[in-house]
């Protein structure tokens, strides 16, 4: 008896002690990690499986399940994207357990099997057949399993505390007056910009809006930035900012504005 | 003085936000000539808004 209570390293003395250490052990493990049986609920409810589980779902059901299932679709097709949906879920729910399997299965094997489909069926997936709204709508649901697979956002990155002794930062200058309704409108004209181009309907001018478009967007949004917070910052000693380039600049401009509106009178 | 400088700035940072959406507007209505003309002002109105801002040291 003494024999088998030394080899479990328990004796009648010390039982309690390491009953209370086993415990704690325990229950440290499981509030890191859960017991093994309660992970699968604790990561569904708290972790990142739930995510990642309705977003491969979701990404199946839009891009993938029409091309296996549809009319006329072949047996190949079918069993792939059951496989496809198999390797989707089974990746999230062996995340808690197996976080590399699972990345394998979840993410590789639910890729490579979603192509095999679209490879299985390629009718369906022709250019002429495909549906833009649908298309959209799939192209949102892949960008959204991208984010539900991504580590970055996830529950597990560890969380520097802050030091509570530490002194508090004290910002070196303030944003000059109407600095974010600047950049905001930045932001909104680029998008403007971008828009408007989708409405050019001549196809030889439709490539050169899209082009201008997006260098108008990537100007303005870095215009805004210099705009909304190069104000107020320290003056040079004369207080003056008409320099050269400056007025060169101005010059340019209005001598361009002003022949530009004479020609046009002209015309 | 300064303050005045941030008035045009900004005033110069809005017309080319106009101009621009003018200018993409032109050139989907196929009036190239006004497209060209916008979008050169408004890039101008740009620069100009951003030079004004520049410190001194760099703009040389």
């Amino acid at each position: 008896m003494a024999e088998r209570q030394a080899a479990r390293g328990v004796d009648a003395g010390d039982e309690a002690p390491i009953e209370l250490h086993d415990q704690t052990a325990s229950s440290a493990v499981e509030a890191t990690l859960g017991s093994p049986a309660g992970l699968l609920p604790k990561e569904l409810s708290q972790g990142r499986a739930a995510p990642i589980l309705v977003a491969s779902m979701i990404a199946w059901a839009i891009t993938v399940a029409p091309v296996g299932f549809g009319r006329g679709a072949p047996i190949l097709a079918g069993l792939l994207a059951v496989l496809a949906l198999g390797a989707g879920l089974g990746g999230a729910l062996l995340l808690a357990r197996r976080p590399q399997l699972a990345r394998h299965l979840g993410i590789s094997a639910f890729l490579g099997l979603a192509t095999l489909t679209w490879l299985a069926n390629p009718g369906a997936v022709h250019p002429l057949r495909l549906d833009p709204v649908r298309g959209a709508f799939g192209a949102v649901a892949w960008g959204v399993f991208a984010l539900a697979w991504s580590e970055r956002w996830g529950p597990r990155a560890r969380i520097v505390p802050a030091d509570p002794d530490a002194p508090s930062l004290q910002a070196r200058s303030a944003l000059a007056p109407a600095a974010q309704p600047i950049a905001a409108l930045g932001v909104l004209a680029s998008l403007g910009y971008l828009v408007s181009a989708f409405r050019v309907r001549d196809p030889d001018r439709a490539l050169v809006a899209q082009a201008l478009a997006l260098a108008c967007s990537v100007a303005v949004v870095t215009a805004a930035s210099t705009v909304a917070t190069a104000r107020g910052k320290s003056r040079n000693p004369a207080g003056r900012r008409l320099t050269a380039p400056v007025i060169r600049a101005l010059l340019f401009l209005v001598t361009f504005a002003i022949a530009g509106a004479v020609v046009t009178i002209l015309r | 003085m300064t303050r005045v400088l941030d008035v045009l700035a900004i005033v110069l940072f809005l017309a080319a936000t106009v101009a621009f959406g003018f200018g993409l507007r032109a050139l989907g209505n196929r009036q190239d000539f006004e497209a060209i003309y916008l979008l050169v002002v408004g890039g101008f109105a740009l620069r100009a808004s951003t030079e004004l801002l520049r410190p001194r040291g760099s703009a040389a």
